[in-house]
């Protein structure tokens, strides 16, 4: 069981309620970065990471000095024109700085690829709809066996060097996202298990002293188990040939969308040629 | 090296253009997109190529040019784009801002232009294009497509000194499209075109300006006066006539522009820009076995075959098979066919 990560809003308060803690911090403005950040090390606790979830777009997003030695997850809705862009790159690919693009538009799609083969590290949220499929595929597969040099495209990269094969990878943790590391507060202290259900208000526990007891909370082990969740209702995902890339990532309010069956199993063809082709272990060790 | 073309479209229509058909067949505004540029950038980068030519039409005309030209800075490619200079103030105006601070060793510009006493211009062709060498003139050389024997070039010697421009003048021959009705320059021409450009001599010595030859030259067009002054001002001339490989916006591909229909193939068929350049070389030389070049002294020269002289452009020799079309040229596809190398059912 890893050590717990508190995903919080940026609340130098909450932060003092809480000690010797992991803590992300969510932030709407980048401006707050280094804020949020100091706040965090003033307090008892360990920074993990600063998110900036913003609806802004890379080419207006200011990228100070004073970022330095802070991880920051960049959730933009668009990159914007390269020529504003560009005059930043030497700065994001310095720093600790990861773009995460929503890929519900295919121009985005493409940003990933442009951004990445300039050397900055991104990750695609895959998870937003509508999808497209297609250029989801072309991007994967460039990602994983592009000959480009190129930055890491995540989750793909994430999935190819994590897979084993008999065994499954799950790659929300890359989104802050995966339950069994991630716990979503919200002012109040109160824990959700993604930042969905924050904003839903759909909380499992009332505090964060909770956490340390969460495998004795049955709510928090069935939405966290993928065999209670998938397998044992008999969920479609069950008997998808690309679950072991996928443990149902793409499942929203309990269904599947159209189409993700077949690009989880194009994804886990391409991570089997990938693993195949630099020689990696053909078995799961024990 | 390739050529991508980033769009079809173009503000001139030059009565000797031989990218004229290829435009024509192509839909309107066919513009390259993101998806597919990047397909061509890590496509080249595979084959070791470093240096790309950005084509047209008119490829300033693309609207994210200035974010092309930034982007293959960053990923380190040489480039050179062939255009009129001819463009929007604004257009104009993101050039200064975004493109003045690269190394004229890294982006290069060839501006072709046309004597404006002797081909038809645009309104105000003249001071737009001045308004360009006004800002890029150092990352400029002048380009100048020959469809005439009474050329005359010496307004280039004045625009070089004028915007400051690259002292070396690349001098195009203009080919024949197979079945289309261009101007262009015959064979029977070419000496009295060497023997014209041989006139400027004193004007290329006094400013120190070099001819570059592009292809279908031949050796022979020139005396071994001429071909002395060419050797001592602009080095080692290579008169020859090799595909190009040119790359639409659709990915399609093919040898050049005046062999455009020749042969069309996507750049998704081949592994590499060698591979493809070798497929459109052995049409070349299959071609070549057919008519050795566009003279009939070609056959059995001496420097065709060390290959210090191509015998002029498979163009010429295309539409001489036209002339004598459809006969000839079916053979000739017959052949190709059974090599499955045919275009043609």
């Amino acid at each position: 069981m890893s050590s717990p990560n508190l995903v919080c809003p940026h609340n130098r308060k909450l932060f003092d309620s809480l000690k010797r803690q992991l803590i992300t911090v969510r932030v709407n403005d980048p401006e707050k970065v280094f804020d949020a950040a100091q706040d965090v090390r003033e307090s008892e606790n360990r920074l993990f990471s600063v998110i900036v979830d913003t609806d802004r777009s890379l080419e207006d997003i200011v990228i100070p000095e004073n970022w330095g030695g802070i991880s920051v997850a960049l959730f933009i809705a668009r990159m914007g024109r390269f020529r504003h862009v560009r005059k930043k790159l030497e700065r994001i690919r310095r720093l600790k700085v990861r773009v995460y693009l929503p890929c519900d538009d295919p121009e985005n799609i493409t940003s990933l690829q442009i951004l990445s083969s300039v050397g900055v590290s991104v990750a695609s949220r895959i998870i937003q709809e509508p999808h497209h499929w297609e250029p989801l595929l072309d991007l994967m597969t460039f990602a994983i066996l592009g000959s480009a040099p190129h930055s890491p495209i995540d989750p793909f990269v994430f999935v190819a060097d994590n897979f084993e094969t008999g065994g499954a990878v799950d790659w929300r943790g890359i989104y802050f996202e995966d339950p069994n590391e991630f716990f979503h507060l919200d002012d109040q202290g109160r824990i959700a298990l993604s930042h969905h259900e924050l904003i839903a208000g759909d909380f499992v526990f009332d505090n964060p002293s909770d956490i340390d007891a969460r495998e004795e909370n049955p709510e928090y082990r069935r939405r966290t188990n993928p065999r209670e969740r998938f397998f044992l209702t008999n969920h479609p995902c069950s008997r998808c040939p690309g679950w072991r890339v996928c443990m149902g990532a793409f499942v929203q309010n309990g269904s599947a969308p159209d189409g993700c069956s077949e690009f989880a199993t194009e994804m886990l063809e391409v991570v089997e040629q990938y693993r195949a082709n630099r020689g990696a272990p053909r078995e799961k060790q024990a | 090296m390739a050529n991508l073309l980033l769009t079809t479209r173009c503000v001139r229509s030059c009565p000797y253009c031989f990218a004229r058909k290829e435009m024509e067949n192509s839909p309107e505004g066919d513009t390259l997109s993101w998806e597919n540029f990047l397909y061509v950038v890590n496509f080249l980068e595979a084959s070791s190529a470093r240096h790309i030519s950005l084509l047209g039409g008119e490829p300033t005309l693309h609207p994210d040019f200035v974010d092309i030209i930034l982007y293959l800075m960053e990923r380190r490619f040489h480039v050179t784009v062939f255009t009129s200079g001819i463009m929007s103030e604004k257009k104009l105006g993101e050039f200064s801002e975004h493109l003045t601070s690269i190394a004229v060793e890294n982006l290069n510009f060839v501006v072709n232009v046309n004597n404006p006493e002797q081909t038809p211009a645009l309104e105000n062709e003249p001071e737009q294009l001045h308004n360009f060498l006004s800002i890029m003139g150092p990352w400029c050389a002048a380009g100048f497509n020959i469809y005439r024997t009474d050329f005359e070039i010496d307004f280039i010697f004045d625009l070089i000194g004028r915007f400051g421009m690259k002292r070396h003048v690349r001098l195009g021959l203009a080919s024949p499209i197979p079945g289309v009705d261009n101007l262009f320059i015959s064979p029977e021409n070419m000496k009295d075109v060497v023997a014209r450009l041989y006139s400027y001599r004193p004007q290329f010595d006094r400013f120190r300006v070099s001819p570059g030859l592009d292809c279908g030259f031949p050796m022979c067009a020139f005396t071994d006066e001429q071909l002395g002054w060419i050797f001592r001002v602009s080095g080692p001339v290579r008169f020859g006539c090799g595909p190009a490989v040119d790359i639409m916006p659709d990915l399609s591909i093919y040898a050049c522009f005046p062999l455009s229909t020749l042969h069309k193939r996507s750049v998704l068929e081949f592994n590499s820009l060698q591979e493809a350049a070798d497929f459109y070389m052995d049409l070349n030389r299959k071609i070549r076995t057919e008519l050795a070049g566009i003279f009939d002294e070609c056959d059995g020269c001496r420097y065709r075959e060390e290959g210090r002289c191509s015998g002029g452009g498979v163009c010429h020799l295309m539409n001489s098979f036209m002339d004598e079309a459809p006969v000839r040229l079916m053979e000739i596809e017959s052949e190709l066919a059974k090599s499955r190398l045919s275009s043609q059912p």
